[in-house]
């Protein structure tokens, strides 16, 4: 989760072009996180965070 | 030498704590204080400015030659004849300074200037901005961050995708967890508006370019430091071939101290033509075209514990950004941090968003939104207490924030008088007894920082410097960066350095105003004079006092230097205060000691590893007390108390000062003051279609200091200035909720919707709307 908000924190187009490289919507999910109930822009993010570092190790 | 003087020993301050009026109030009262309007300099040209009727279009040509060949214009510049920079306060961040100020390629917003003209007076100038040919494309415009943001909305800038100009998230605890804890969850959602500054002196300047390459600008400003720094970025010049005098400033409210039309319109007519060039805006331009406060929409969801005991919020925010960034960001950031104030939430989340939108754009008012955030959390606490039948003093009593807090991750409380401003409020209302009908209190608890931590400007000085220079005479010679715009803090810091030196405040002399002439302060913004150009007054007063006590004690002997004070002009053993010397005796020996030196410190202060936001914050709890008329909806302000907590107080009668001014302000934002707009361009433009709360209307206000102490201010001192705007709206509202039963979630609170809300209200319960 620290990592996420780093990511969204930071905001410039390397961190942007990297998410949106995942398959995920940067920008839809700042959207999420304001429109929707609960933590889910961050918490996506975080998941994929997480996946991505399992398959670097 | 003359010897012995008695000394009154049980005063703690001599000056402190006293009532002083203005040390500038006779210069501006008899008319002699000279403002940025009065200056009038040889061969002096006068300005105007051209502005884009559209809320969005391309510049596709711009013709000056019909106004340049009208009789007594000097010339016109259009964005052709600037080198183009984008410029803006956030000066770390580069995508954030996206403002050209004369617009080269495209118009963003009503109002933005297109081309600026000089002639030799107003009339002439005036005249021949309608003898400007602009050839526009209009494009499609959008004017409210929900819809700027849909996939296809117009863009406003490239770089910013679906118009998302600036992105804060706060979090701290487990908000989702804290919310399955709670006993009882609300949520609401609130529109808070925006709110013209109506200085009482209009953005104006007088720029000067002499052929040796210097530019001097007189102007009306809150910071002559970021004025110099920012037209030094887009004339490219030295900064220190800028020069800017801004020695009265005729209210700023957080409108002046960025860089405005006039002052940039001004210099780049001034740099072409050789000459002086004066612009004044017109009030309607001051409306139309200047920055404002920032709306709001926001949503809150709360969860406490059937006892009152805050468990979770979670806060989610669009803002209304306008055309440009400007001071957009950091309201964004506040009123986050600020959403969280003045109590202990165990879990909380933030996340908002500043939208760009082509209306003018928004930016620092006074509370930097706090006030929004005040409103809408203690609007929806008082609902809350009401639903749970727990009290409303005990409620914010219970979650109150205390002397060691820390906002995590965020923030260290040292000093928090928060609990005796509640008791004192308490007291006040019970002393009210039983209210006629349709009468009610409403209170509001705030909290508000003391100055800025964050270096958005990225300056490489420090973030206040002073210099005191004590002379034969005995006079002071203080000099200071910070800027007074009306709320006093030329006399509080003259305050500070008479204390300090032990001398009284009329044995001083205040120098400021002036970026050949003093040194480097970030300005009046954030609420940061008292505290830190106060503790750089302070320094520099100390270290001068060090300097003189060092002769006086080799004249007198004491056990070590520390036995010796000076007060009221007189140096002494503290033991013993009768013993001692005249400060202007001993100052005129060390000057002689000195090889004729005047006797000269420096002072600095720059707040470090303090958090966050600041190093201080105060405290208070306001209420007011309302009559409604159910009939109309129309409400009275009848009474108001404010209980603060501003540290050690330095000038009572600029507490005074501070708060009626903030009242009258706050409550024209909770009640009376907005600015409504069809496709971007406002629609009152004038004091007569835009309310403000007239003295008639003002209620009886009391203020109540409560003092605390702050280690990190002057004498424990923090701020009394942007803080007591914050509580109006909220107590506002919540008075209009004890008198009859109806909360407003939306500003201004105007009698149509109080009427409508009562109308609701008393609606059979079959006959609701769902």
């Amino acid at each position: 989760m620290n990592l996420a908000r780093h990511v969204f924190g930071t905001g410039d187009q390397g961190h942007k072009d990297w998410v949106n490289s995942k398959g995920l919507n940067f920008i839809e999910l700042l959207l999420i996180q304001t429109m929707e109930p609960g933590n889910k822009g961050y918490k996506t993010l975080a998941d994929l965070l997480e996946r991505e570092a399992e398959q670097i190790d | 030498m003359a010897g012995m003087r008695r000394q009154p020993m049980s005063k703690k301050y001599h000056v402190i704590n006293t009532p002083v009026h203005n040390v500038d109030g006779i210069a501006k009262v008899t008319g002699r204080a000279e403002y940025t309007f009065d200056v009038v300099l040889p061969h002096m040209l006068y300005g105007k400015i051209l502005r884009s009727p559209y809320p969005h279009a391309r510049i596709l040509n711009i013709d000056t030659s019909k106004a340049e060949s009208l009789s007594g214009v000097r010339g016109v510049v259009t964005g052709k004849d600037t080198l183009g920079v984008k410029q803006g306060i956030w000066r770390r961040y580069k995508e954030l300074c996206d403002e050209e100020i004369l617009a080269r390629e495209k118009v963003r917003y009503i109002g933005e200037p297109v081309a600026a003209v000089a002639a030799v007076d107003e009339d002439t100038a005036e005249e021949a901005l309608d003898y400007i040919e602009v050839e526009y494309e209009s494009l499609p415009a959008v004017f409210v961050p929900l819809d700027a943001i849909k996939e296809g909305a117009p863009l406003l800038h490239e770089q910013a995708e679906r118009n998302i100009n600036v992105t804060r998230h706060i979090e701290w605890g487990d908000v989702d967890e804290g919310f399955k804890q709670s006993d009882f969850i609300r949520e609401d959602w609130f529109r808070c508006s925006s709110q013209a500054h109506v200085c009482m002196e209009t953005h104006c300047a007088v720029a000067s370019y002499t052929p040796d390459g210097k530019l001097t600008v007189y102007t009306s400003s809150q910071s002559h430091y970021y004025i110099k720094v920012l037209l030094a970025d887009v004339l490219g010049l030295r900064e220190n071939d800028i020069r800017v005098i801004s020695r009265y400033t005729g209210g700023g409210f957080g409108s002046k101290f960025e860089l405005d039309s006039a002052q940039f319109c001004s210099s780049v007519l001034s740099m072409k033509f050789c000459k002086p060039v004066k612009i004044v805006l017109t009030r309607e331009e001051e409306f139309m075209a200047t920055k404002r406060r920032t709306p709001m929409f926001y949503y809150l969801r709360t969860g406490v514990k059937k006892d009152g005991q805050f468990v979770a919020k979670e806060s989610r925010v669009f803002t209304e950004g306008g055309a440009y960034t400007a001071m957009g960001a950091t309201a964004l950031y506040l009123t986050g941090f600020f959403q969280a104030f003045p109590y202990d939430w165990p879990n909380y989340r933030f996340d908002g968003y500043r939208v760009y939108t082509n209306t003018p754009p928004t930016s620092a008012m006074r509370g930097f939104g706090a006030p929004q955030a005040t409103f809408c959390a203690e609007t929806q606490i008082d609902i809350i207490a009401k639903e749970l039948g727990i009290d409303r003093i005990d409620i914010r009593r219970k979650n109150g924030m205390y002397a060691g807090y820390e906002v995590p991750g965020q923030a260290w409380i040292q000093s928090c008088g928060l609990d005796e401003c509640l008791d004192k409020v308490d007291e006040w209302i019970k002393g009210k007894g039983d209210l006629p009908a349709n009468n009610g209190i409403g209170i509001a608890a705030y909290g508000f920082m003391s100055g800025g931590i964050f270096n958005w400007f990225d300056t490489p000085y420090a973030f206040s410097s002073a210099v005191v220079q004590v002379n034969i005479d005995g006079k002071v010679d203080l000099f200071i960066g910070s800027q007074d715009m009306g709320q006093g803090s030329n006399t509080t810091l003259t305050m500070i350095c008479a204390e300090e030196l032990g001398v009284n405040v009329q044995d001083i002399r205040l120098h400021m105003g002036d970026t050949d002439k003093c040194p480097v302060d970030l300005g009046a913004w954030g609420s940061r004079e008292t505290l830190m150009q106060g503790n750089a007054v302070k320094m520099a007063a100390a270290e001068v006092k060090k300097q003189i006590l060092e002769f006086a004690a080799a004249k007198m002997s004491p056990n070590i230097v520390y036995d010796l004070d000076i007060k009221d002009g007189w140096i002494h053993l503290i033991a013993r205060p009768e013993r001692g010397l005249a400060f202007n005796d001993v100052v005129k020996e060390a000057i002689r000691g000195r090889d004729g030196q005047p006797l000269v410190a420096r002072g600095h202060y720059t707040p470090h590893r303090k958090g966050m936001i600041s190093p201080a914050y105060s405290f208070g709890v306001q209420a007011i007390e309302v009559d409604v008329d159910p009939e109309t909806g129309k409400i009275t302000l009848k009474d108001c108390v404010t209980a603060h907590d501003c540290g050690q107080v330095i000038n009572p009668l600029g507490v005074q000062g501070q708060l009626e001014g903030a009242i009258a302000m706050a409550a024209g934002y909770g009640f009376t003051e907005d600015l409504p707009m069809d496709e971007g361009k406002i629609l009152n433009p004038n004091l007569v279609d835009y309310k403000l709360l007239r003295t008639t209307e003002m209620p009886e206000t009391t203020v109540v200091e409560v003092e605390t102490y702050e280690p990190e201010g002057p004498f424990g001192a923090k701020e009394a200035g942007e803080g007591l705007t914050n509580p109006t709206a909220g107590a506002l509202g919540n008075a209009v909720f004890d008198a009859v039963g109806v909360s407003i979630n939306e500003l201004p609170i105007t009698p149509e919707k109080v009427l409508e809300a009562i109308r609701e209200k008393d609606k059979p319960e079959t006959n609701k709307e769902d």
